[in-house]
């Protein structure tokens, strides 16, 4: 009968060196070859990286309202927050200059200008004022004034007939109660309905017959969505922000047409000095001993 | 790496990979921190634009009778009713896939698919104006006045709180709302466009809110001058003259400073150079 040898197999032993750390669970490397602490690393990895993009991606769709918060932080007393509509109906907000109630922008290339005529226009978000301006009109805007125009004048419009026949009936039961002729010259009759239509012939009759029908202001109804196209035309024609800005630049220069020009060396002596403060610190610097 | 990662400090004994967890997390919190206080939050009254962005609606200004405003969602500055917190029965659904599962818009709007639904629901995404403009017979006042962001925007004034939705009149028109709609469930009304439309007619009486606001002659002379007195701006172009007359003077001084601190600051560099050759030799 054969005899059994048993060979001892020698069981593999790790050893780990000395201040190493070997965990069974995370340095098992069921896939590629690699430790799971590095599939959990990377997965903390792409955390991190994932919390980045989700902000960055969040906060680039505020870019365009991102002159909001700087306007605020390098706001000075003569700086003012303002909303600029272009023409094609874009909003942006910038900061510029006010002096005398004229915005200009800090661009001196922007020659473009508007005059604050309605300090009730200011609006405040967040705490912040700013004034509104559209490129195609050279003063601010009130939202609530137009609102208040286009409603008013829509139905003086659409309802002239109606309204002359009402202008004239007050007119003559007025005339009725008045008892002399002294009292009835004194009143005055009701000016000529006609439609307005733009700024022209609310300059010329319109404005007096707004007046004459709501002495007391005017009304608007208590929810009013905004359509910035329906008052332009009212606007008058041609007053851009561009071409207030173009004359006040003109008639400033005129300013100083009397005035006497100033001399090379009014102009040029501080350069003449620093130009001789360098070279003399440069030449110095070159031949000093040590 | 040859266990690189596997080296235990000397402290507490922990591998190196762990603490590598433990700063990576640290700094997903402090970068979430950062940016949602040191950026997001200072947006404030802007954050609007994002929230439209996401519904895919428009975003709109609501501002008061006094031009305080804020920039909302277009939901807020027009919808009456929050469609969130109406109760939807479901036949034989439990509770907590209402809570978690169930996208209340597909009770209204037939065009979601249940996957949509879905990503919709975990990413918090409002479909209110598209219910309420379905529920109204598809009529929805909309003229965006500007774009902002690549958004459209509408500007609101509303005089009387309608679209706070504490306040009292917002009560007034959302009970309102709700019984003209179960008398005419064919003309419904979700606007406040459409139930101002319907106040004003006399369809809809609700004694708690005003029928008008007042705009004084002040205010409307102000915002819509005829005429312009140069006057008013003479400062602005005396001031503009000053700028222009010592422009070039102005422009020179600022070329010396210029200059001046080139100069100065080329020399120390000279006087650098040759010190460290002079005590290098």
């Amino acid at each position: 009968m054969p005899t059994e040898i048993i060979i001892p197999i020698p069981t593999p032993t790790v050893v780990v060196p000395s201040g190493m750390a070997i965990n069974p669970i995370l340095d098992f490397s069921p896939f590629l070859g690699l430790p799971i602490h590095l599939f959990i690393t990377v997965f903390f990895v792409l955390v991190f990286l994932g919390v980045i993009i989700y902000w960055v991606v969040r906060l680039g769709k505020l870019a365009s309202v991102r002159g909001w918060i700087e306007s605020a932080k390098k706001m000075t007393p003569d700086d003012v927050q303002v909303w600029i509509i272009t023409r094609v109906q874009r909003l942006f907000i910038e900061c510029m200059t006010i002096k005398d109630n004229v915005l200009s922008s800090h661009d001196p290339l922007n020659i473009a200008m508007w005059y604050i005529s309605s300090p009730m226009g200011v609006i405040r978000v967040g705490g912040q004022t700013a004034v509104v301006v559209s490129e195609d009109f050279d003063r601010n805007r009130d939202f609530i004034t137009e609102i208040a125009l286009c409603e008013n004048l829509d139905y003086f419009n659409d309802n002239q007939e109606w309204l002359i026949k009402e202008a004239e009936k007050k007119y003559q039961d007025r005339l009725a109660e008045l008892k002399t002729d002294d009292e009835r010259a004194a009143v005055v009759k009701p000016k000529i309905i006609k439609p307005i239509e733009g700024f022209l012939s609310y300059d010329d009759h319109g404005k007096v017959c707004l007046q004459t029908i709501n002495p007391d202001g005017l009304k608007i109804p208590p929810y009013n969505i905004f359509n910035p196209n329906r008052f332009r035309r009212y606007f008058p024609k041609g007053n851009s922000g561009v071409l207030f800005g173009g004359e006040l630049t003109l008639n400033a220069r005129d300013w100083n047409v009397d005035k006497k020009e100033k001399s090379f060396w009014e102009v040029h002596a501080f350069l003449m000095m620093a130009m001789a403060i360098g070279l003399i610190s440069i030449v110095a610097a070159w031949f000093v001993p040590f | 790496m040859n266990g690189l990662f596997n080296i235990k400090d000397p402290a507490i004994g922990l591998p190196l990979y762990f603490w590598g967890w433990i700063i990576l997390l640290i700094f997903s919190a402090l970068a979430y921190a950062f940016f949602h206080f040191g950026k997001w939050k200072a947006y404030g009254p802007m954050q609007g634009l994002y929230y439209a962005f996401k519904d895919g609606s428009n975003a709109a200004f609501i501002f008061d009778s006094s031009l305080i405003g804020e920039f909302v969602a277009e939901r807020i500055a027009k919808c009456i009713f929050d469609y969130s917190k109406w109760n939807y029965e479901l036949d034989g659904i439990s509770g907590w896939f209402k809570k978690y599962v169930f996208y209340y818009p597909t009770a209204f709007l037939d065009d979601i698919s249940p996957l949509h639904a879905l990503v919709y629901k975990f990413g918090k995404v409002n479909k209110d104006v598209g219910i309420a403009r379905k529920l109204e017979g598809g009529d929805w006042e909309r003229f965006p006045s500007v774009v902002c962001g690549g958004v459209p925007v509408d500007i609101v004034v509303d005089t009387d709180n309608w679209t706070i939705r504490t306040s009292a009149q917002h009560k007034a028109i959302e009970r309102e709302a709700l019984e003209w709609n179960k008398l005419n469930p064919d003309d419904q009304v979700h606007s406040y466009s459409k139930f101002q439309r319907y106040l004003l007619q006399g369809k809809i009486i609700c004694p708690e809110v005003k029928k008008d606001h007042a705009v004084s002659w002040t205010r409307v002379n102000a915002g819509f001058t005829t005429d312009m007195e140069a006057t008013e701006y003479t400062g602005k172009i005396i001031q503009m003259s000053e700028h222009q007359y010592n422009e070039s003077q102005m422009a020179m001084n600022k070329l010396g400073w210029g200059v001046l601190l080139g100069g100065v600051g080329f020399a120390v560099l000279i006087l650098v150079f040759r010190l460290i050759t002079h005590f290098v030799h």
